[in-house]
């Protein structure tokens, strides 16, 4: 038996879970990446529809090892609203089990971070009036040094990954007047499981708000990530997919390598999961000549372009970074009429994440759609 | 001696109604007040906000003026001078360079003569302004003093004096309270009231945010409204064209950083002059000059305009391309009304229109000026005034301090009393003069407000909460108007939210009303940058904007 070879391209949540459940498949996968997506963006809150929650799905997120069990919570954005989320990174603190309770919100002297006014955010959002939940700001030295004030926040993240750092946040934390529990920053460590120690130790919920882009939790992601490829003894490959063919024998991709050389790699069969950032998917619709905030609309499109034997197949973006020259398959789920693909190269190629949806997707739809593809892929 | 002393009444609300809270309107109120009369300013937008918040930022000499109107260089001149000596604190050098271009031979030799023999005209000027002469310099001199000119046949350098505009119409209010006026921000007055013989007697105005409405009477009112002052006029019930302007739209560009030490005049492809100059901590790219017909309230630049002035300064400053523009602002200059001439060749004299020979005698209107001669200006208007109502009292404008500007601050005591770091202080001292020592105290008082809340220009929350409570600020633009916060590389993006809660906690208003405003800020800002995006930078904006626009729950 010949070991057949897939090219998962991209390697956020989609490709990830693409590429888990290959390798579950005993598949043997490569795995390709040009650079950080809006996966690294991660806000640490998982949204997507509960039905999204397959035991596909659930096994990969136990694997992922990085969120609570998707059963549903409330979290504190960086902004300091309170929004439903169907999951979140250990780090942040679920609200769902506090409310009606007094939450101290943690002021350590940050520049990014001030208590009283988060604090007096916090209590006029729907959900802290209508459970008459209280947020209670409260001074807390933190600071090892006067820099620590703005350095950003995931490198303040870190230095709270030393253990006496931690120790010593929970002992000025235990020297407060006794909350039911704590809120701070986006700073609860990139590596330890920080929020988890503290919250034991203090036997109060200790967490965190949700990152900005480039924050902890962003972090966090491409940490489990690690791991969890580690685990499956895969190394993303850094290139940038330029062609994609479909041929007798299966896919064929053009990849540009760092080196600025092509690479042709031959495989079974590839999944796309390209994402919208990386892949330059934010369209500018307006006109420059025009000044107006239209053009300043954030419209995810899958930038992919279908071609078979030179005629445009399906074109759901404005930009084609991958064209596709040959036979095809797998991808009516982007337009493309079944009806058009040879059977033999049905289940050779297959989309998933943002590339499906044409929008920004969560979390729960990336990854589910992965799973997805990897099922639809027919491999010897 | 007075010539309508008898007809007006003295039982007013108020001496002199003020309207127009720019440079000419400020500086009005504040020489008025000065002079011990009862003053009311009133803004319809925020102080600044017109040409005055959106001129090149120069106190300027004007040596292109020189051949139009020397005695505009002349008063302009004069007048920088005693800017300087009363808003010292205000002022900065801007060294300007005259690259000479073209084919080396007599032509230019002799262009190059004709150059150094404008500026000796010039040079006549400086010591009002305590300006430094002009110097002619090689090709080898210009390319060791600016690296990243083109290859030029040498050239002249001459000297200038950069300003925050803002900075000194709210000095000027500021002032003006200090003495007595009475200042209405974000007040429009919605009519200018007639009495007996169809005398001025006051106005009617409303607070554009609040809605609260009032009434004040006067004896005099001064039309000091710049691009809107045929529009007021028309409050009065009297014809636009009273007070007759030519408005010029001028746009600048502004770029991330300071590319260069000194500022660069070039010609346009029309052969018009502009300039690239370091200007506080970033560069300005400018100006345009073109009759304008639009709304003074919206002046936005276009796409076209930013691309005539890269257009003009890349031939001479290449490097220019890979230079991030970062925002702009446009500015509609009240130029004298004429008609026929071109824009540039318009007068950039000024003159006071008394309304009396249009039946509306205790109206007047200030038509023309420069920021460089506000204080001229405003001095003519008041000396005008004293005379109608029968005193003679000496101005004092030129010899007083400004508020801010009574003793020089060191930034360094500011760094090792407060523990600022250098920079922070400087931008401070920069804007407050003596008065930083007024938000040092905040910090001392309560350390929280030390936080740098804008990391780019940097302003700190005390500053915020200053320019809130002093400073008649209601809102992020006007914040930002003040004290730059938000005009740095991320365009707002870290601090318009947090300088929003600021200002709504500081009025006591609700945190949302503050995330509002931060993001009515960001949108503005947002639309003003565009004209300067290529398609690449319009994608990250529209993502960065679309993340913070999650965060606080807008989809």
């Amino acid at each position: 038996m010949t070991l057949s070879r897939v090219v998962v391209v991209g390697a956020g949540v989609a490709g990830v879970a693409a590429a888990w459940a290959l390798v579950k498949r005993g598949v043997q996968v490569t795995l390709l990446e040009q650079r950080a997506g809006s996966s690294e963006f991660a806000s640490g809150m998982v949204y997507g529809a509960p039905e999204v929650l397959t035991p596909a799905v659930h096994r990969f997120v136990q694997d992922m090892d990085l969120w609570r069990a998707w059963q549903g919570e409330w979290n504190v954005t960086s902004q300091g609203q309170i929004t439903r989320s169907l999951a979140a990174d250990r780090a942040l603190l679920d609200l769902s089990q506090l409310a009606g309770k007094t939450i101290g919100v943690a002021d350590l002297g940050r520049d990014d971070w001030d208590g009283e006014l988060m604090a007096g955010v916090l209590n006029e959002q729907a959900w802290a009036v209508q459970t008459h939940t209280r947020f209670v700001a409260v001074a807390v030295s933190g600071l090892g040094s006067n820099a620590e004030r703005r350095i950003p926040a995931a490198d303040f993240a870190a230095l709270q990954d030393e253990p006496e750092r931690a120790e010593w946040l929970a002992s000025q934390l235990a020297e407060q007047e006794k909350r039911d529990a704590w809120l701070l920053g986006p700073w609860l460590g990139l590596v330890e499981d920080v929020a988890v120690g503290l919250s034991s130790r203090l036997q109060v919920p200790v967490g965190e708000s949700a990152s900005r882009p480039g924050g902890a939790a962003g972090v966090r992601w491409s940490q489990a990530r690690g791991r969890l490829l580690a685990q499956l003894g895969l190394v993303p490959e850094l290139g940038q997919l330029s062609e994609v063919s479909l041929v007798a024998s299966g896919v064929e991709l053009s990849v540009a390598g760092r080196d600025g050389k092509n690479a042709l790699i031959i495989a079974d069969a590839a999944i796309l999961a390209t994402g919208g950032v990386a892949a330059g998917g934010i369209a500018f619709t307006g006109s420059l000549a025009e000044p107006s905030t239209q053009g300043l609309e954030l419209a995810y499109r899958a930038p992919l372009l279908l071609e078979l034997d030179g005629e445009l197949l399906a074109s759901p973006g404005s930009r084609c970074p991958v064209s596709l020259q040959s036979d095809l398959g797998g991808l009516e789920r982007v337009g493309v009429d079944p009806a058009r693909l040879s059977r033999e190269s049905r289940g050779r190629l297959a989309v998933a994440g943002d590339l499906v949806v044409g929008a920004p997707c969560s979390i729960g739809a990336a990854a589910s759609s992965g799973l997805l593809a990897a099922e639809s892929l027919r491999l010897n | 001696m007075p010539t309508q002393g008898p007809e007006i009444p003295m039982d007013t609300d108020v001496d002199i109604v003020v309207i127009g809270a720019g440079v000419n309107g400020a500086g009005v109120a504040r020489d008025a007040a000065l002079r011990g009369w009862r003053v009311a300013l009133f803004e319809r937008n925020d102080v600044g906000f017109g040409a005055s918040g959106n001129s090149s930022g120069m106190i300027h000499g004007g040596p292109r003026y020189l051949s139009h109107n020397p005695d505009v260089t002349r008063s302009s001149c004069l007048d920088s001078g005693h800017i300087q000596r009363i808003a010292p604190h205000l002022l900065f050098r801007i060294p300007f360079l005259v690259p000479m271009y073209g084919k080396r031979g007599l032509l230019s030799k002799l262009t190059l003569t004709a150059y150094d023999a404008f500026f000796d005209l010039y040079d006549d000027y400086q010591p009002l302004k305590h300006g430094k002469p002009h110097a002619r310099l090689s090709a080898a001199e210009l390319a060791t003093l600016e690296p990243g000119l083109a290859e030029t046949q040498g050239g002249v350098t001459f000297d200038e004096w950069g300003i925050d505009g803002v900075r000194l119409c709210t000095a000027n209010v500021t002032d003006a309270v200090e003495r007595g006026a009475q200042f209405f921000n974000h007040t429009t007055v919605t009519e200018i009231l007639r009495g007996h013989q169809g005398r001025a007697t006051g106005v009617r105005y409303r607070n554009t945010i609040t809605g609260e409405t009032g009434r004040i009477s006067a004896r005099i009112v001064v039309n000091a409204t710049g691009a809107w002052a045929p529009i007021t006029a028309t409050l009065g019930k009297l014809d636009a064209k009273s007070a007759p302007i030519r408005p010029g739209k001028g746009i600048h560009v502004f770029l991330d950083r300071r590319l260069t030490n000194y500022a660069i005049v070039c010609n346009a492809i029309d052969g018009r002059q502009v300039f690239l100059m370091p200007w506080q901590n970033m560069s300005v790219l400018g100006t345009t000059d073109d009759d304008f017909y639009g709304d003074p309230d919206d002046v936005l630049a276009t796409h076209d305009e930013v691309r005539y002035l890269f257009q003009a300064i890349s031939r001479v400053f290449p490097s220019i391309a890979e230079a991030r523009a970062i925002g702009t602002w446009g500015g509609v200059r009240p130029t004298l009304h004429a008609w026929g001439p071109t824009e540039d060749e318009l007068s950039r004299e000024h003159e006071i229109v008394d309304h009396t020979a249009a039946g509306a005698p205790g109206l007047y209107s200030m038509i023309g000026g420069k920021l460089a001669s506000y204080r001229l200006f405003a001095a003519e208007m008041v000396d005008e005034i004293t005379r109608v109502f029968g005193k003679s009292q000496a101005c004092t404008s030129h010899t007083s301090a400004l508020p801010g500007g009574s003793e020089s601050v060191d930034p360094m005591a500011l760094v090792i009393e407060g523990g600022m770091e250098a920079v922070t202080a400087t931008r401070l001292e920069y804007r407050h003069g003596d008065r930083s020592r007024r938000v040092l105290e905040r910090m001392q008082r309560n350390p929280r407000e030390s936080g740098v809340v804008c990391p780019c220009e940097p302003v700190t929350e005390a500053e915020i909460r200053y320019v809130v409570e002093h400073e008649w600020a209601v809102n992020v633009e006007d914040v930002s108007r003040r004290t730059r916060l938000g005009l740095g590389a991320c365009g707002g993006m870290r601090c318009a939210l947090a300088c929003g809660r600021i200002v709504a906690h500081a009025t006591q208003q609700a945190p949302s009303v503050g995330t509002q405003m931060g993001l009515t800020f960001l949108r503005a800002a947002a639309r003003r940058r565009l004209p300067t995006l290529g398609p690449q930078q319009a994608r990250q904006e529209a993502f960065a904007l679309a993340c913070l626009a999650s965060e606080v729950g807008h989809k």
